[in-house]
């Protein structure tokens, strides 16, 4: 029993990060239409950017500690929204309307691109990546029903846990209630009808590609004390992100969310019988692959089918 | 109201529209009639800036630059496009408000809309892609109106359509010019006709013909030769 709870506990937190990667891939596949193979490797070089930020920062004995991991953040952030819009402003936008086989093309291009800047620029090593919330776990003990039963919650996984939901709330806000949400998911849905009504459908695309990079840092610098900071970092992340989307069923945004959660909590449940250690991506994926025989267009796909 | 001189669409080596010149009054309904692939469609959308086209679009005397469709839109061309082409994901008003995203004030004009389709009233809250064909066009040609549009460029309404549908939705057609002026785009040239003041032919990207509407109705060789009917 504790088991099961301790692989739900840090499984939710896992899964919230798969799940607001999918999400943003999910973004730019709706809207600016193409699989981003790079999605990770651009928030990777952007998490690097953030730490060399931070050890800039404390060598210049400018801010110490913890104030040089928050000063640096919205280096890192800014850095991906800048990724994000370069990479539609300078290759997107000459190749989208041609040809959809090219735009794959170049965000597996850009992976490349993006480890080989990574080697480098930096190096192939590991290099540790501060906690947001360091400190002692919470110990959960049960007592008279629940006897015997002990949780731990990581300090750290809570924060995680907050800054997911506060991002994934601010988003669900962000697209049903402002005007640039709505003309992301009209942009998403009919783009012939976007430009009748006067949306610029370009400025869209640019504003999708630097949000979802920007997610996809937020993602990298909250993952990056556990996978440490190196070229493929995000590696796994990104294909569980890919995978969350499509279990969600990329016509749902929030989608996303819920198959990162249902994969990052599958993965610890599959943790706990020893025999299968070491299967759980490949467990994982033959699951996916069930569930998209039975349900082709993901668990969470919209009511209504686009229509030509 | 709008003066086009010249107006050339190409993608790639193909010339969709071949250099076209034409005009729309203020409070008039012209119509620019002829088959598929005559380049009708690519006139308005080279209109809109949806894409590139050379030659000169004025409105109320204004040259527009047409690099988007914002600008177009925003000065008072509306396009309500062919296939509808709503958001099938967001509800009818959802929809409706989107077409207020540059121009028009929706609250004010929501109400008219609604008057002239009142089924949409009823299904404000259902998604748009639930709805039936024509109340899906008729969505569309209410997503344009909510924007106050100047000059409406109507492209097929009538596609697809059952035929006391379309009878209703020319007839709704037909009292907008009170308000503002038409350019409308139809394959269905009998009933086009029948609202419009002034005409055009296209074929193979050029205007081959052009003229007022009752005469081009009762002349029986323009009409075998480029009509079809």
């Amino acid at each position: 029993m504790s088991e099961l709870l301790q692989a739900i506990t840090i499984g939710i937190p896992q899964g919230a990060l798969y799940g607001l990667m999918g999400f943003g891939i999910a973004m730019i596949f709706r809207s600016a239409g193409t699989l981003n193979f790079s999605h990770g490797y651009s928030a990777m070089v952007s998490v690097l950017i953030t730490l060399s930020a931070m050890q800039t920062f404390i060598g210049l004995n400018i801010l110490e500690g913890r104030l040089a991991l928050f000063a640096a953040i919205p280096v890192g952030l800014i850095a991906g929204a800048v990724f994000g819009v370069l990479i539609d402003l300078l290759l997107m936008r000459r190749v989208k309307h041609v040809s959809p086989a090219s735009m794959l093309m170049i965000t597996l291009g850009l992976l490349l691109v993006f480890e080989g800047a990574a080697n480098l620029i930096w190096s192939p090593d590991y290099e540790s990546f501060p906690r947001l919330l360091p400190g002692p776990p919470f110990i959960f003990e049960g007592a008279g029903l629940f006897e015997g039963i002990r949780v731990v919650f990581r300090r750290n996984d809570i924060a995680v846990m907050l800054i997911a939901l506060v991002i994934s709330v601010s988003m669900a806000a962000l697209m049903k209630y402002t005007k640039i949400g709505l003309a992301i998911r009209a942009r998403g849905q009919d783009p012939v009808g976007a430009q009748s009504v006067g949306i610029n459908t370009n400025r869209v695309d640019s504003i999708v590609w630097g949000l979802s990079i920007t997610l996809a840092v937020v993602v990298g610098i909250l993952i990056a004390p556990i996978t440490r900071v190196h070229p493929t970092m995000l590696m796994n992340t990104q294909l569980l992100g890919i995978t969350a989307a499509v279990l969600g069923g990329f016509s749902s945004l929030f989608g996303a969310i819920w198959g990162g959660l249902m994969i990052g909590v599958l993965e610890r449940l599959i943790d706990i019988v020893p025999a299968l250690d070491g299967y759980e991506t490949a467990i994982i994926f033959f699951l996916i692959i069930l569930i998209l025989v039975f349900k082709p267009m993901g668990l969470f796909a919209g009511k209504v089918g686009r229509k030509a | 109201m709008l003066k086009v001189s010249d107006l050339k669409v190409s993608y790639g080596p193909i010339h969709a529209v071949k250099g076209i010149s034409f005009s729309l009054e203020k409070g008039e309904i012209v119509s620019i009639l002829g088959a598929n692939g005559a380049g009708k469609t690519s006139t308005l959308f080279g209109l809109m800036g949806i894409v590139k086209s050379r030659g000169l679009v004025e409105l109320k005397g204004e040259a527009l630059k047409r690099k988007n469709s914002t600008e177009p839109t925003t000065k008072g061309m509306v396009l309500c496009p062919e296939n509808r082409r709503i958001f099938p994901e967001l509800n009818v008003e959802e929809n409706l408000r989107l077409g207020t995203f540059v121009r028009g004030d929706f609250a004010a004009n929501v109400q008219s809309v609604y008057e002239l389709f009142p089924i949409l009233r009823e299904r404000s809250r259902q998604l748009a892609g639930s709805l039936s064909g024509g109340e899906q066009q008729m969505l569309a040609v209410g997503r344009a109106l909510v924007a106050s549009p100047e000059v409406l460029l109507l492209d097929e309404p009538s596609l697809g359509l059952a035929p006391v549908i379309v009878d209703e939705m020319f007839w709704v057609l037909k009292g907008l010019s009170d308000k503002m002026s038409v350019l409308l785009v139809e394959q269905n040239a009998t009933k086009a006709l029948s609202i419009s003041d002034r005409a055009y032919v296209m074929q193979n990207g050029s205007i081959v013909h052009s003229g007022n509407a009752d005469a081009m109705l009762k002349d029986d060789s323009l009409r075998k030769a480029y009509l079809g009917m």
